[in-house]
């Protein structure tokens, strides 16, 4: 099993390297990831001001919602957000060169990059969703912690079933890639 | 080159952009299918924030905001909230030195070019868009003679200011080369200030000053608050007037840089 996963892991550490490498680049990518983070909040925030509650929920308890959505939205992100570059790659014919290699398509994919910038939208997530726990007064039982690591792992796994299917989805779409997009 | 010259080669280039535009289909029909699901989900949230808070939103009732969701979904195809453009990647990879020897302007032909391509937008992206949100959400237009005009004027102003700022992006290339990281810097400012989410209106009063001093407002919330009549008569014509000035603006400082940047150029590869 080790044996098998190496290539992986070897490719992984060499795009983990080489993002660290451009270092101006890479904290200008933290820090615009972060704002996208932080914007995100502010809309939330924005809406709230105007409004006590909607549908029930008031601004502390919509909190924890969004805590707990970013912050699994934002690790599928961070581990295979970058599947959406697929149709680049088949438009420009550079996907042939995954195909010549002797590992499945998908892990090649996925470990094509790992988008570290990403770490500080993930931190606004579990800040958000830190503050949120404390301010609900979340009775920080084993249930509530074991429920609450629970929503994060299988809500990132959604999302990371979402991103795989709308890149697999891009083979028939190709120039209507921005049909399965995430932005408005 | 007199104005009877510049103008038909300006329209010329819009023209082929427009072209250019009703080319890509399938994009369209992407774009079309993810605006208007997004429609759907900006107006269940911001509905439901109106129900809330008592039939009344700051200003907004359930007809004004499902009116303002379905305009901003018809009108982001159109104007530029994204910060790309086909002159950041010119730029780039050096095509820019080409465009420098055309005996046209830079600034103006390549936002020709790229108004036009956008506006085509409207046809397959934005009438859809709007006709959706008068079948679904109930949304009424004022379809007077002057009302009309003022929002395609303001149509027009906005998704040109758009590119025009963009352009101003695309040209800090001229001293940074990759202008990335500008770009999404641009795609987030102009996404929150210019009322795509959430109305500028909402904004609280700092915010709100501080939005109305950037040009965003101007390329998203105007046209939607003309065109949905939510602003008539003179306060609509003033923020019309507010839109041209910043367009007037955006034009000369693109000059201006323009010319500087010439003298900076330095083309990368070979």
């Amino acid at each position: 099993m080790a044996e098998l996963l190496r290539p992986y892991r070897v490719l992984l550490g060499a795009r983990v390297r080489a993002q660290h490498s451009y270092r101006a680049s890479f904290a200008l990518d933290l820090v615009t990831s972060l704002l996208i983070g932080l914007v995100e909040l502010a809309e939330v925030w924005v809406l709230y001001r105007a409004v006590d509650g909607i549908g029930g929920l008031d601004l502390t308890s919509a909190l924890l919602v969004f805590g707990l959505a970013d912050t699994a939205f934002s690790i599928a992100d961070l581990l295979v957000g970058h599947v959406d570059t697929l149709p680049q790659y088949l438009r420009a014919g550079t996907f042939d060169v995954f195909c010549l290699r002797p590992q499945p398509l998908l892990a090649q994919l996925i470990t094509s990059d790992i988008s570290l910038r990403r770490l500080s939208r993930v931190g606004v997530g579990v800040t958000v969703l830190v503050v949120a726990v404390l301010a609900n007064d979340v009775p920080l039982t084993p249930e509530n912690i074991l429920l609450l690591l629970l929503s994060l792992l299988t809500g990132s796994a959604i999302c990371i079933g979402i991103f795989v299917a709308a890149a697999g989805a891009q083979f028939f779409l190709i120039d209507a890639s921005e049909l399965t997009s995430s932005r408005p | 080159m007199s104005a009877r010259v510049w103008f038909r080669i300006h329209r010329r280039l819009f023209v082929a952009g427009w072209r250019r535009g009703s080319q890509y289909r399938a994009a369209a029909l992407g774009g079309l299918i993810a605006n208007a699901t997004f429609g759907f989900l900006k107006a269940s949230v911001l509905v439901a924030a109106v129900r809330a808070g008592g039939g009344e939103l700051g200003g907004y009732d359930a007809a004004s905001i499902t009116a303002y969701t379905w305009l901003s979904q018809a009108f982001l195809g159109s104007v530029n909230l994204s910060g790309r453009s086909d002159l950041a990647v010119r730029m780039k990879d050096g095509s820019i030195a080409v465009d420098l020897l055309r005996p046209v302007d830079l600034q103006t032909a390549s936002t020709a070019q790229e108004v036009g391509r956008a506006l085509f937008a409207l046809l397959p992206r934005g009438i859809p868009l709007i006709a959706l949100g008068v079948l679904v959400g109930g949304m009424r237009l004022p379809i007077d003679r002057v009302s009309l005009a003022l929002g395609a004027l303001s149509i027009l102003a906005g998704t040109t200011l758009s590119f025009l700022v963009v352009y101003l992006v695309a040209i800090a290339g001229f001293w940074i080369v990759e202008t990335r990281g500008l770009q999404t810097a641009y795609m987030i400012t102009a996404h929150f200030l210019a009322g795509l989410f959430v109305p500028v209106t909402l904004f609280p009063g700092w915010l709100l000053t501080l939005a109305w001093a950037t040009p965003f407002p101007s390329m998203l919330q105007t046209p939607i608050d003309v065109v949905s009549g939510r602003l008539e008569g003179l306060s609509a014509m003033s923020v019309v007037a507010v839109q041209l000035a910043w367009i007037a603006g955006a034009l000369v400082l693109g000059q201006l840089i323009t010319r500087a940047g010439r003298r900076r150029l330095e083309v990368q590869g070979g």
